[in-house]
């Protein structure tokens, strides 16, 4: 059984897997993002890995529009991050479901153990923070917003969640003020969280140094625990909502569609729940089946935080290089409102807008390749940052994260050969020389790919192999142990970072010398081994380019090609 | 000019390397590995396999000289041997081995015995063939700037 950080990172990869969002699965346009679908998206697969503990339960609320554009800064598109929600959602995962596997294992021996933990999303349309608030024309002041009263027939209407903070929800007050702009922006606000047993206040520190890699764009996260109630992670990041109409008839519309089950889709349903063992999720319409039963820890903006018994930090994290938060954001609301004609559409915000062709070729040259910059540099950071050793190095945003390469080999020309041949395919290899030095990369650090050797000293390939795959099944060294290899630190916290074992399968691709004559038997005996053992694949010996570079397209995950 | 002389010389002599079978695709495989930042790679890596291969060499001797023949050991320094070989593309030392190997196999003492013989002195006209090639290609480009 895989650690829970594997599985969460399993999750990720899943999630994130490009062939999904191509088929179709999941729209990830660079520019566009449907909350529902990404919502109800994420959930679906977090299910399969956390649904046998927990609850999961997704919220969209009715003012979040069913399609937004994601603000993105022309400055630095690499680091945009309005589409990457699901990618923040997980990452919460990644920070939550570590507290609620040792929750869950308290509270077995407790008499609490019927109680199911939950873990949820909910998304939700806030004003604007007050962190914003240089770029945008209205004025309205963040601390009014806190209690905003307006439009109380809509908050009835769209919410009956018992949001301790659903008071800071609301109508983006700039909606009137801004109708000139062919587009309005919305802050939509996410929040993960979970009921388990809280991060204490000493540990939150260690955690935002965490986030500190993580770069946000024009948004800002906190995270806010209370101890043996539960942790929430909140972010909020701006968007922009090209509509014609205001959101009141928005809405009005909604409960229409809502009413009419033929429009009922992705696109506007706003609530999941995935009960734990269930495969199915049970989707209910927006309005009345919405639970109760939720109470989210969720607190106000960075600067709300007055609940009692909270222990807070919010920590803000406006992280854009070489510029100011509030110079980048007026720079987006002109670059986006020059790039985006009107729509003559007259339809509402909820209904799919496509814009006009131009309005998509614009954003689809910036962020096709910011899209694959992302993927390239962030998704690895993303997952280095929760093995990270602390606030040691912190990554600057424009460094290319490369996939980390074992090469195990003994032999010196095949390691010059082969080293030479990566460094020109544009990586870098680690390299040591037996199955145990292999074993103990392996512990103390965590790969993407290792090409593995199969007639060393010491230690040969296929027992290498063996040992690693038993630690990714069992979660422990004891096999390794068993035959000399030292254990690595003892993992005994999740929130220490110190050099965290691997937390997801590694690809391993053995490296076969297959004699000229060999029948084609023989040959798939020595393949047929090296799967027994628990490889993944081969490449024969003499290695070339090209077998290096199919290896590496099949092997590695795409963001790290 | 002495310079594409030079150059005419070094591409035939590469060519019949080739067509006579004493090397491989894999040779290329090298040369493309050779850049600016890497302007000797291809010397440089026959260079260590010869200075790294001297010992398992040794080390196969000694083992066919043995009362006993340890025909497991043979086939484990043969084994390297051969990927060494495979991986510079000599292609006539590599064919050797293979049939090194299936003696070993079969624990055929004179036949690896004689094969042996065969791989070292494939393995030496390859090295001369080589070394005259290389020295070649340093005339070549020390005319070029010249």
């Amino acid at each position: 059984m895989l650690s829970s950080g594997d599985l969460v990172l399993q999750l990720i990869n899943d999630i994130l897997d490009l062939s999904k969002v191509e088929s179709g699965v999941m729209k990830l346009e660079a520019a566009k993002f449907h909350p529902r679908e990404v919502v109800k998206h994420v959930l679906q697969t977090a299910a399969a890995y956390l649904q046998k503990i927990l609850t999961l339960e997704g919220e969209v609320a009715d003012d979040v529009p069913i399609e937004v554009r994601v603000l993105c800064t022309h400055i630095h598109p690499v680091l945009c991050l309005g589409n990457k929600v699901p990618f923040f959602i997980l990452f919460c995962f990644l920070e939550l479901y570590p507290l609620i596997s040792s929750h869950r294992r308290r509270a077995k021996d407790s008499a609490n153990s019927h109680q199911l933990d939950q873990v949820g999303v909910k998304l939700y349309v806030v004003p604007e923070p007050p962190f914003a608030k240089e770029g945008y024309q209205n004025g309205s002041d963040v601390s009014t917003a806190k209690q905003s009263t307006t439009n109380l027939a809509k908050e009835e209407r769209c919410t009956s969640t018992s949001q301790t903070s659903s008071d800071h929800k609301g109508f983006h007050d700039g909606d009137e003020e801004q109708a000139e702009l062919p587009v309005t922006t919305v802050w939509i606000r996410c929040d993960v969280y979970d009921t388990g047993i809280g991060i204490p206040e000493k540990a939150l520190p260690t955690l935002f140094k965490k986030y500190m890699q993580v770069e946000l764009m024009g948004g800002r996260l906190t995270v806010s625990s209370r101890v043996n109630c539960g942790s929430t992670f909140t972010f909020i990041l701006p968007y922009k909502v090209s509509l014609a109409c205001d959101h009141s008839d928005d809405t009005d519309d909604l409960s229409d569609m809502a009413d009419h089950d033929a429009t009922k889709d992705d696109a506007t349903t706003g609530f999941f729940q995935f009960q734990p063992r269930t495969l199915g999720s049970l989707f209910s319409s927006n309005g009345s089946s919405r639970t109760q039963k939720l109470i989210p820890y969720t607190i106000g903006y960075a600067n709300s935080y007055k609940l009692n018994g909270f222990s807070e930090a919010s920590h803000s994290f406006p992280m854009i290089n070489g510029r100011t938060k509030e110079m980048t954001l007026a720079d987006d609301a002109c670059s986006v409102a020059e790039a985006i004609e009107t729509s003559s559409e007259p339809k509402s915000s909820f209904s799919h807008s496509s814009g006009p062709d131009n309005e998509s070729a614009i954003f689809r040259d910036k962020h096709h390749q910011s899209d694959a910059m992302f993927r390239t540099n962030f998704l690895p950071q993303i997952c280095r940052v929760v093995q990270a050793q602390g606030a040691s190095s912190r990554e600057v945003s424009n460094t290319t994260s490369k996939p980390k390469i074992l090469l195990v080999e003994d032999n010196k020309i095949n390691v010059m050969v082969t080293q030479s041949m990566m460094k020109q395919l544009g990586h870098t290899v680690a390299v040591v020389n037996n199955g145990v030095e292999a074993v103990r990369a392996v512990q103390s650090c965590s790969y993407d790919l290792v090409l593995m050797d199969v007639y060393m000293p010491v230690m040969d390939g296929l027992q290498a192999t063996r040992l690693i795959r038993s630690f990714e099944e069992t979660g422990n060294w004891d096999a390794a142990a068993k035959v000399g290899i030292e254990q690595p630190l003892p993992y005994s916290d999740s929130l220490k970072l110190d050099c965290r074992p691997p937390t997801k399968r590694i690809p391993i691709i053995a490296i076969l010398l297959v004699p000229m004559q060999m029948t084609a038997n023989a040959m798939s005996e020595s393949a047929d081994e090296c799967f027994a053992n628990g490889m993944d694949s081969f490449v024969s010996k003499p290695i070339t380019f090209q077998k290096l570079k199919e290896c590496l397209e099949q092997y590695l995950p795409r963001n790290l090609l | 000019m002495d310079r594409n002389r030079l150059q005419h010389q070094i591409a035939s002599m590469r060519r019949s390397l080739f067509d006579q079978g004493y090397l491989d695709e894999q040779f290329i495989q090298l040369e493309e590995l050779q850049d600016d930042a890497n302007p000797n790679f291809v010397e440089e890596i026959v260079t260590l396999f010869y200075s790294d291969s001297a010992r398992l060499i040794q080390n196969i001797e000694q083992a066919l000289n043995s009362r006993s023949m340890d025909f497991s050991k043979l086939d484990d320094y043969m084994h390297q041997f051969k990927g060494s070989c495979s991986s510079i593309g000599a292609k006539k030392v590599t064919s050797e081995c293979t049939m090194f190997r299936e003696y070993c196999d079969a624990e055929n003492a004179e036949g690896c015995i004689r094969t042996f013989q065969h791989i070292k002195h494939e393995y030496a006209t390859l090295r001369t063939k080589l070394e005259a090639y290389f020295q070649m290609v340093r005339q070549a480009a020390v005319a070029h700037t010249a």
